[in-house]
């Protein structure tokens, strides 16, 4: 039931997901989805906090060190795979979409 | 409780209310109090200029009641929130609180309705789980209680802990429902994705108001039980102190111990439900030890100084020089109850009058007399003996139990002797228990 949750991805994971290819503190997530979204997705610490727990679990990213009571994690393979399957799916919406809106706009 | 600075209220909440707390907190601080500690209903304010804070009320699932104050995983939680711009003021139970003022530009801690909704269903768990077994025990107990009905209706302390227990197995009921009704509220709103409503705080405060005179009604009750009632024993009071005492206190200062020493959760897993089954043990034993020594002393004495009305004398036997007949009673508001029996093998006379002026209470204990002396295979019978019609009479196969019932007495009799027939036996316990 777990991976039926990640099949189609939220903009929150969708953007936690970009901001870890890099590696980042947990704590900069925020300001990165933030930006990368030019302010249009904000992510709460709690919902952060619970959505970067199932994304360890899911191995889709890995902690890569804790100082003190930060801890930084980066995005794995498997992560970006799912990442890379998202973009696609977008991109066809929006290929598929463009066809018709065009018209219409 | 206020001093200049600090301010101490009492406030019941369940954690799917936590919207509610919020809006109370935000009012405090309005009026002036800044949230300073909560430990479980007791809320603690410290004075401030008043401002408008925004509060969050938060459940965190991941951390176990029986963690101690600051595991790991709300530390890592609370440096999160920290991080977004929410100052962390204290936590109870699995619930965090937090607050910013209200100009500051922070982000609500969840975002995803979906997810909060499942955290705060989930905390909520454990106090349902626990509401369930409160009600299933106290029914289980009024239940096993009521199979002797001439003792629980003839006497005070029974009675009022019957109703007692029903006020707690209705509250319990009702908090249940609420909860029930709430989850299928916000799923339903969940699949619009609308904003799910978590009980307003004017709900919230009715709840209080109702919550806080029911106690005080108990309360005053216990004190008038306890000082006041000529017939309730003193034995009883102390019962009930101890029972108050194991039951609050108890669980405080487990709670004190694992905040104090920081163990495992395995560890405190294991001291809370050691405590919990010990204290059960612990009220067992205080419970069935006040049972045995509940001597009716003060109403014996009354009673004693009456002559019982019926005796063995009655059937032409001498005054039993061997000893004092046995007598019990015991009376109530609502029934009276005198038990008697004297002799020995040869010639014996028991009988139980269970008197009162409320004809539902004949009723209910007749039903209950003759259904436990069907469950005992003595199959009584209602016969048609020659006494008047407005005595019923019950006896069983073998002619030996009697049941009489008029509009305000049950009489539960035995004919030992076997030189008197029973329709004789019967006459004589008419005259002198049924006629004044």
């Amino acid at each position: 039931m777990a991976r039926e949750q990640f099949q189609n991805l939220t903009e929150p994971m969708y953007y936690i997901l970009i901001s870890l290819l890099n590696e980042r503190c947990g704590v900069d997530i925020m300001e990165a989805v933030f930006e990368t979204s030019k302010g249009r997705v904000k992510v709460g610490p709690g919902t952060l906090y619970t959505l970067l727990g199932k994304f360890e679990k899911e191995t889709f990213i890995r902690e890569t060190e804790v100082k003190g009571r930060k801890r930084s994690y980066i995005i794995t393979d498997k992560g970006k795979e799912i990442l890379l399957n998202e973009y696609r799916r977008l991109k066809a919406l929006v290929k598929d979409g463009s066809l018709y809106m065009e018209e219409k706009l | 409780m206020i001093s200049k600075d600090t301010k101490i209220t009492y406030f019941i909440y369940a954690p799917y209310e936590c919207t509610a707390v919020e809006e109370y907190l935000e009012q405090m601080a309005a009026k002036g109090w800044l949230l300073h500690g909560i430990k479980g209903p007791l809320f603690k304010f410290k004075k401030i200029i008043p401002q408008k804070i925004k509060y969050s009320v938060d459940a965190l699932n991941k951390i176990s009641i029986f963690d101690h104050k600051d595991p790991e995983v709300a530390l890592e939680f609370r440096e999160y929130c920290n991080t977004a711009g929410w100052t962390y003021i204290c936590q109870t139970g699995k619930i965090q609180i937090f607050y910013a003022e209200e100009d500051k530009k922070v982000t609500p801690i969840h975002t995803d309705e979906d997810e909060k909704f499942k955290a705060v269903f989930k905390s909520s768990l454990y106090q349902i789980f626990n509401q369930l077994v409160i009600v299933v025990m106290m029914a289980f107990n009024i239940y096993i209680q009521s199979s002797d009905t001439d003792y629980l209706l003839s006497s005070n302390s029974s009675i009022f802990l019957v109703v007692v227990m029903f006020f707690i197995i209705f509250i319990n009921i009702i908090k249940f429902i609420s909860f029930f009704l709430w989850v299928i509220k916000a799923r339903r709103k969940l699949k619009e994705n609308k904003f799910t409503p978590y009980n307003t705080y004017s709900q919230l405060r009715i709840k209080n108001i109702v919550i806080k005179t029911y106690t005080i009604v108990i309360l005053f009750a216990i004190v008038v039980f306890l000082g006041f009632d000529y017939y309730t024993s003193k034995n009883f009071s102390i019962v009930i102190l101890i029972l108050l005492f194991i039951f609050i206190i108890i669980p405080l200062c487990i709670q004190m111990f694992i905040n104090k020493k920081k163990y495992s959760k395995t560890t405190n897993l294991i001291i809370a439900i050691g405590s919990y089954l010990s204290s059960i043990f612990l009220l067992l034993f205080v419970v069935s030890t006040a049972i045995s020594n509940i001597p009716t002393e003060v109403q014996q004495n009354e009673w004693s100084s009456e002559k019982p009305s019926l005796t063995l004398m009655d059937f032409g036997y001498e005054e039993n020089t061997d000893g004092d007949a046995y007598i019990d009673f015991n009376k109530s508001i609502l029934a009276q109850r005198n038990e008697y029996s004297d002799g020995n093998k040869d010639k014996n006379l028991t009988y139980t009058i269970f008197q009162s002026n409320y004809p539902w209470a004949i009723r209910f204990h007749e039903t209950r007399l003759v259904s436990r002396f069907n469950n005992y295979d003595i199959n009584l019978k209602h016969t048609n003996g020659n006494l008047p019609d407005n005595i019923k009479v019950y006896s069983d196969s073998k002619k030996s139990s009697f049941i009489l019932v008029s509009e305000n007495k049950v009489v539960n009799i035995r004919n030992h002797f076997s030189n008197i027939s029973d329709d004789d036996f019967l006459n004589i316990v008419y005259k002198k228990l049924f006629i004044k």
